[in-house]
């Protein structure tokens, strides 16, 4: 196994951090740490690229114990913390040089790098500006730009969409498919669902320092049995409507919510029509409708009881 | 390691702000401090002198008549059958007036550094408010009949001889040289009167008044060779450089701003921890000993920086012989060795309480405590004696001596004892640094 972590545990005081955690990481994969803050997904990852170590528990790195000996994995990490760990009053270019020759790089070999990684992160004409003068998702890509100039085997990105536009965003999720592609085995923290969704080939879900689930998407999807779920806006809710839905072999449950129906549902086509001649015969007037794919945000709710973002 | 050190000196040379405070102002402050406290120190070259005024309060020939009327009132009283001529006589051969002005301040050596004036009060005053002279004399009423009183009677009547100086000059060697001047006066006088009474009280028992009356001229003659008790220490300088205050003030605001410097380790590297690029580098695997050098290091070049370009601003703009390259080399070269391990303490400090409150009590408190001990502000000769004590130890007031006298053309022998301290300061705060460091090596 690339990455294999067991029964790994960090405690502060009497703040359990992560408590009792195990999950693999295969060679080549983007998996995803998805979890609200404080969920330990930070404190897992400082643990994997050895800023602190666990109380107890394993972590092996390519059959090395990095416990033990930090250096096995030190020098294939990139790590990108969630602060923009770069030095504002320099320059682009001399953070740059200073993290690849942090990671060994000199000479030809670093100037290639950068020249190279400057164009994926998209920076190549500012980078002889001071990162102050930088907006915060030039910053961020920066920062992701830093731990990649030494071709890591593995890259741990914490968060690192917090707080930027869309569009950063975007370009920060495409450099981490493309840094994917060349080969790097990628650790995504986030409590961005989508991100997480749309980036990762597995997910780890945590939450109060315990995984709670981890998988594929699909298999995510498949352990709380999720069905879709369509949200109506009616003229009028009536018990009548109710029991006529209700009645339908496609539909597994129905609540009212405000002036709003939730019905849980296999939405195939058809059913949609189905759905709508009921309404036509009850004679209610539909005025907006809302279809939800079940997705990550559902399962930490249906797993924790909790939203996502609480 | 060598990456690591020229990141550190990149930062703190893009910090403009700092820059300023390290290098400008000591210029700007040598610069003010030197003109303004001119005053303060005597002028370079061998031809210098005191210019002193002195103010005669008294009337001499009505003092000599009022004491010998004295005398004669008590001849009366104590029926003794003295020969008044032979006290005329000997009243001509004292003469207090003489024996201040041409016996004392005219001495061959005094004359060497004092040239002096008579005048009046209003006079005095005058040259005073115009700095035309450095302090003046006032001989009190009634000098010459007190003299007389306390040299020829057992009684003693109080001489309260007074010196002048301008408020600007109080803390001046001249003023205080003038001081000097009268104590050792006031005690020459002293030890003449004791031996009077001494000779008076035991000669007494043996023989008639008379003859002890003649006989206190034979003690008081005794003045004149006793006049040559009078040392100048200048001497003792002789062959040496003197000190301006232009020099001065380059060796003190340099010795007081590297102190500054000291403080930017710890800002440095509690940055470093607060935006994350500490932790970013050890996951690279590098060690915190190379971060912490590299705070180190950075902090001695800095100190280098700041004493070659103050060196070079005052040999360009006020002319100053630093003497000998080699000695000025070594130096810089512990000056800024402590300096940098001060600055580690700080650094340790810094971030066992991860808050800049260390580095910043630093700046605005200790650094200034430090100067005043170390004679930053003015010269320690001209505070009192504890502080220059203290302040000979601490590593600005061994970088301020060992500087002055490199100045002053001393060789390394004179300038040892001040490299000494400057090493147990190095030892001193890397132990403590070093220990600190290791009880927050948790917290870090």
């Amino acid at each position: 196994m690339f990455l294999e972590i067991k029964g790994l545990k960090k405690y502060f005081k009497d703040v359990k951090a992560v408590d009792g955690i195990d999950f693999n990481v295969k060679e080549g994969e983007i998996i995803g740490l998805l979890g609200p803050n404080g969920a330990g997904k930070s404190t897992t990852i400082s643990m994997i690229s050895t800023l602190i170590k666990p109380n107890s528990g394993s972590i092996y790195y390519n059959g090395e114990d990095i416990i033990k000996k930090p250096k096995a994995i030190q020098q294939d990490l990139g790590f990108v913390p969630q602060e923009v760990a770069l030095y504002p009053t320099l320059s682009g270019l001399e953070n740059l040089k200073f993290w690849g020759k942090i990671y060994g790089l000199k000479g030809n070999k670093l100037n290639q790098k950068i020249e190279e990684i400057s164009e994926i992160i998209g920076i190549t004409d500012r980078l002889k500006h001071k990162v102050e003068k930088y907006s915060g998702g030039m910053k961020r890509r920066l920062n992701i730009g830093a731990a990649l100039l030494h071709e890591p085997k593995i890259i741990i990105l914490d968060e690192p969409t917090v707080g930027i536009d869309p569009q950063s965003r975007n370009h920060i999720l495409n450099s981490v498919k493309e840094i994917n592609k060349k080969g790097s085995t990628v650790i995504y923290t986030t409590h961005y669902m989508e991100e997480a969704e749309t980036l990762c080939n597995r997910i780890c879900i945590m939450d109060r320092g315990k995984m709670i689930a981890s998988g594929t998407k699909d298999e995510l999807l498949d352990l709380i049995n999720a069905n879709d779920r369509i949200e109506l806006k009616v003229e009028k809710i009536n018990n009548s409507l109710i029991q006529e839905i209700e009645k339908l072999d496609f539909v597994s449950n129905v609540k009212t919510k405000d002036n709003n129906i939730v019905i849980e549902w296999e939405g195939k086509n058809g059913n949609y029509s189905k759905l709508m001649n009921v309404l036509a015969q009850e004679k209610n007037k539909l005025l907006s409708m809302d279809v939800k794919k079940p997705d990550l945000e559902y399962v930490f709710l249906s797993l924790t009881g909790r939203a996502l973002r609480d | 390691m060598k990456n690591i050190i020229l990141k550190d000196i990149k930062l703190m040379l893009s910090d403009k702000k700092a820059l300023a405070l390290i290098i400008l102002m000591p210029i700007i402050l040598t610069t003010i401090l030197s003109f303004a406290l001119s005053g303060s120190f005597q002028d370079a070259g061998s031809t210098w002198k005191m210019k002193i005024a002195v103010v005669k309060q008294y009337e001499a020939e009505d003092d000599i008549d009022e004491f010998v009327k004295t005398i004669k009132s008590y001849s009366k009283e104590f029926t003794v059958k003295t020969d008044m001529s032979a006290i005329t006589e000997n009243i001509g051969k004292f003469n207090p007036e003489k024996i201040f002005l041409q016996d004392f301040l005219g001495n061959e050596k005094l004359k060497q550094i004092v040239e002096y004036d008579i005048c009046n009060l209003e006079e005095a005053h005058k040259l005073l408010e115009n700095k035309e002279i450095n302090a003046a004399i006032i001989l009190p009423k009634n000098f010459v009949y007190d003299s007389y009183i306390n040299m020829f009677t057992p009684f003693r009547n109080n001489i309260e001889i007074q010196v002048l100086g301008h408020p600007d000059m109080y803390m001046s060697y001249s003023y205080r040289i003038t001081q000097e001047l009268i104590k050792s006066y006031n005690n020459i006088i002293s030890s003449i009167v004791i031996s009077k009474n001494v000779f008076m009280e035991s000669a007494s028992k043996y023989i008639n008044l008379d003859e002890v009356m003649n006989g206190i001229e034979t003690v008081v003659s005794g003045f004149e060779t006793n006049g040559n008790d009078i040392n100048i220490t200048s001497e003792n300088l002789k062959g040496k450089n003197y000190v301006s205050s232009f020099a001065y003030y380059t060796a003190a605001m340099l010795a007081m701003f590297i102190l500054y410097s000291s403080g930017f380790g710890g800002k440095f590297l509690l940055e470093e921890k607060d935006n994350k690029t500490y932790s970013r580098i050890l996951s690279a695997g590098r060690k915190k000993s190379q971060i912490l050098a590299g705070k180190f290091i950075m902090m001695f070049v800095i100190v280098i920086i700041q004493s070659v370009v103050m060196i070079l601003f005052s040999k360009l703009l006020f002319d100053i012989n630093w003497v000998s390259i080699k000695l000025i080399i070594l130096t810089i070269v512990l000056s800024s060795l402590a300096v940098a391990s001060l600055g580690m303490i700080i650094a340790a400090f810094t971030i066992k309480t991860n808050n800049y409150k260390s580095a910043d009590a630093v700046s605005t408190a200790v650094i200034p405590l430090l100067a005043l001990f170390g004679g930053s502000y003015l010269p320690v000769e001209q505070m009192p004696k504890i502080i220059g004590t203290i302040g000979k130890y601490t590593p600005n007031g061994a970088v301020l001596n060992s500087y002055i006298k490199i100045i002053e053309g001393y060789g390394i022998s004179e300038i040892l004892p001040y490299y000494m301290i400057l090493i147990v300061d190095i030892l001193v705060f890397t132990v403590i640094s070093a220990l600190v460091f290791r009880g927050g090596a948790k917290d870090a």
